[in-house]
């Protein structure tokens, strides 16, 4: 039977957009609306890809069996490291952080902007402020380092740039839209102000920028310096900056002063009118992995529990073999990390995983775990660290849901 | 670079002689053809006269793509639509058939010009566009924030 369920909250990306309309029968999701590509791709072909079963040492296996086998790995190993969290609820990165912490283990997730920018919004007292904010008195949107139009499509006309708010009252008409980034990216498009920088030089565009508000002649290639010094001309007569700024800033060996210079840019706008710092958060829930992480330890992921320290990445650490054993909690490691560091880990790694995966078919455990955001609820935190609570929509009794499965893990071990 | 078909690239292909044959002139005729109120085949010396016959082939391989376009001279491409609802907020009609989307949320409203459907745009009342005959406004919004290419203002 068909089944219409309205403003679903989408978990396709950090926007979790609420305005989406699903149309389920049985469990699959056959109609969607409201959803961009990515959701529509995400919703209407979640059965495509599914592990019905958990594996251990490729075969089925009942799920209590197989905790109970990845308990058992994880106490055994000497080094194990604990991973991801990216895409799983906030619950389930606090269990995975417990779960590091009791075995004393490493613990890693994928390379997020959340992760450089929280400590240091912190450090530097740069203030975000609510997308909602953004909506109604942005007047000056800056892209930095990320191409809405590839990542998070709906983030211009949902929040940015094209929807009136109660002081943008014409919408983009109200608005001035710069993209700085290293290529002529979609997202230029919609941009008044299109700025392609050479890679890696964040910091000087930011201090250039900065040099020009205050009158000063940057020192920058002339074509770059000429377009930003409209750009400027711009900014000066804006009351409300928003700054998006995605992890193509922290594409090089430079990200961190790059997103350093970006936040000390926004003080200097935060002096003349009213600024804000937003990370473009890559995952559904990057934003909560790395302020649950930032919260517990103070310090960025990732983190050696045993020393108390933060640690190497996991690539450094599989390549020296310095880990004999990693748990991937919904999170595709071995698709993520260089090859030659992901084969020494074959045949070291357990998952948990909403889908088939690289990682699962090479695990040694999987263990299916429910979709969040329709099989599964929680809460997440979108990109500008609003908490929002996932409602599940479809049942699913065949699986756990994660967070049981790591509740369980944690009780075992 | 703008990839619109104008009324003067059109009359620059044709005979340029005013003789009426198509009750107007042909500066007249090439507005008609771009707003495909007239056909090719209405001016008889352009498609008799064979001094003329490298003009009809240009003029019609530049009036092709206005063939396949909808009464708004608007193409809309699903293939490379990504569903990011630029359009649908932009739309100055649409925020007024659906309010809603003026705050940057889907058109849920069944009398709204278009919505996201299957993460693609779908048009639903096409005669609610400012660009529909008769009014013909020259709005393109739509064209100027998609994000992929997807929607051409063709003429």
């Amino acid at each position: 039977m068909k089944m219409m369920v309205e403003n679903v909250v989408c978990a396709g990306c950090s926007l979790l957009c609420d305005d989406v309309d699903v149309e389920v029968e049985g469990s699959s999701i056959i109609k969607t609306w409201g959803t961009c590509s990515h959701g529509d791709a995400r919703l209407r072909g979640l059965q495509l890809n599914r592990l019905d079963k958990a594996l251990v040492n490729g075969d089925r296996v009942d799920v209590d069996k197989a905790i109970d086998e990845l308990a058992e790995m994880l106490k055994s190993a000497k080094r194990p490291l604990i991973y991801g969290g990216e895409c799983s609820s906030n619950a389930a990165v606090e269990l995975a952080l417990r779960i590091a912490e009791k075995l004393g283990a490493y613990y890693d997730a994928p390379s997020s902007i959340c992760r450089v920018l929280i400590p240091l919004q912190e450090e530097l007292g740069v203030r975000g402020s609510r997308l909602e904010e953004v909506l109604d008195e942005a007047d000056f949107v800056i892209y930095w380092g990320v191409s809405v139009a590839d990542t998070h499509l709906r983030h211009a006309s949902r929040y940015a740039v094209m929807p009136r708010g109660s002081v943008a009252k014409m919408g983009r008409e109200s608005r001035i839209v710069a993209s700085i980034d290293v290529r002529e990216s979609m997202s230029m498009r919609i941009a008044q102000h299109g700025v392609v920088i050479d890679l890696c030089s964040d910091a000087e565009v930011a201090r250039a920028i900065a040099d020009l508000i205050d009158g000063r002649a940057p020192s920058l290639r002339a074509d770059v310096a000429r377009q930003l010094a409209f750009l400027v001309s711009d900014v000066k007569r804006a009351s409300f900056v928003a700054m998006f700024v995605g992890s193509g800033v922290l594409r090089c060996g430079k990200g961190e002063e790059g997103v350093k210079a970006i936040l000390k840019l926004a003080e200097k706008l935060g002096a003349r009118c009213k600024c804000s710092v937003h990370p473009m958060a890559e995952n559904v829930n990057s934003y909560g992995q790395a302020r649950a992480v930032w919260r517990a330890l103070k310090a960025c992921s990732p983190y050696d529990f045993k020393e108390k320290r933060p640690a190497e990445p996991i690539h450094a650490l599989a390549s020296r073999e310095a880990v004999d054993f990693v748990l991937a909690v919904n999170s595709d490691v071995l698709a993520q990390i260089p090859l030659e560091a992901s084969k020494k880990l074959r045949g070291k790694v357990a998952c948990t995983t909403e889908l088939k995966s690289v990682t699962q078919a090479h695990s040694r455990v999987a263990i299916p775990v429910k979709v969040l955001g329709v099989e599964a609820g929680g809460t997440v935190t979108r990109t500008d660290g609003v908490d929002v609570e996932l409602r599940p929509f479809v049942v699913n009794r065949e699986v756990l849901s994660e967070e049981e499965v790591l509740s369980r893990l944690l009780a075992l071990i | 670079m703008s990839t619109r078909v104008s009324t003067l690239q059109v009359y620059k292909l044709l005979p340029g002689t005013n003789c009426k044959k198509c009750e107007t002139t042909c500066m007249g005729f090439a507005v008609k053809l771009v707003r495909r109120e007239a056909k090719i085949e209405d001016c008889p010396p352009l498609v008799s006269d064979p001094k003329y016959s490298d003009r009809l082939a240009k003029l019609r391989e530049l009036l092709a793509p206005l063939l396949s376009a909808a009464e708004t001279l608007v193409q809309v491409d699903p293939e490379k639509c990504i569903g990011c609802g630029n359009c649908i907020v932009a739309c100055p009609e649409n925020v007024i058939l659906d309010p809603s989307s003026a705050r940057g949320r889907n058109s849920k409203s069944p009398d709204a010009l278009w919505t996201v459907e299957d993460g693609k745009i779908k048009v639903l009342h096409l005669e609610k566009c400012r660009r529909y005959p008769p009014s013909r406004m020259n709005c393109n919004v739509c064209e100027v924030v998609c994000f992929s290419g997807a929607i051409k203002v063709v003429a």
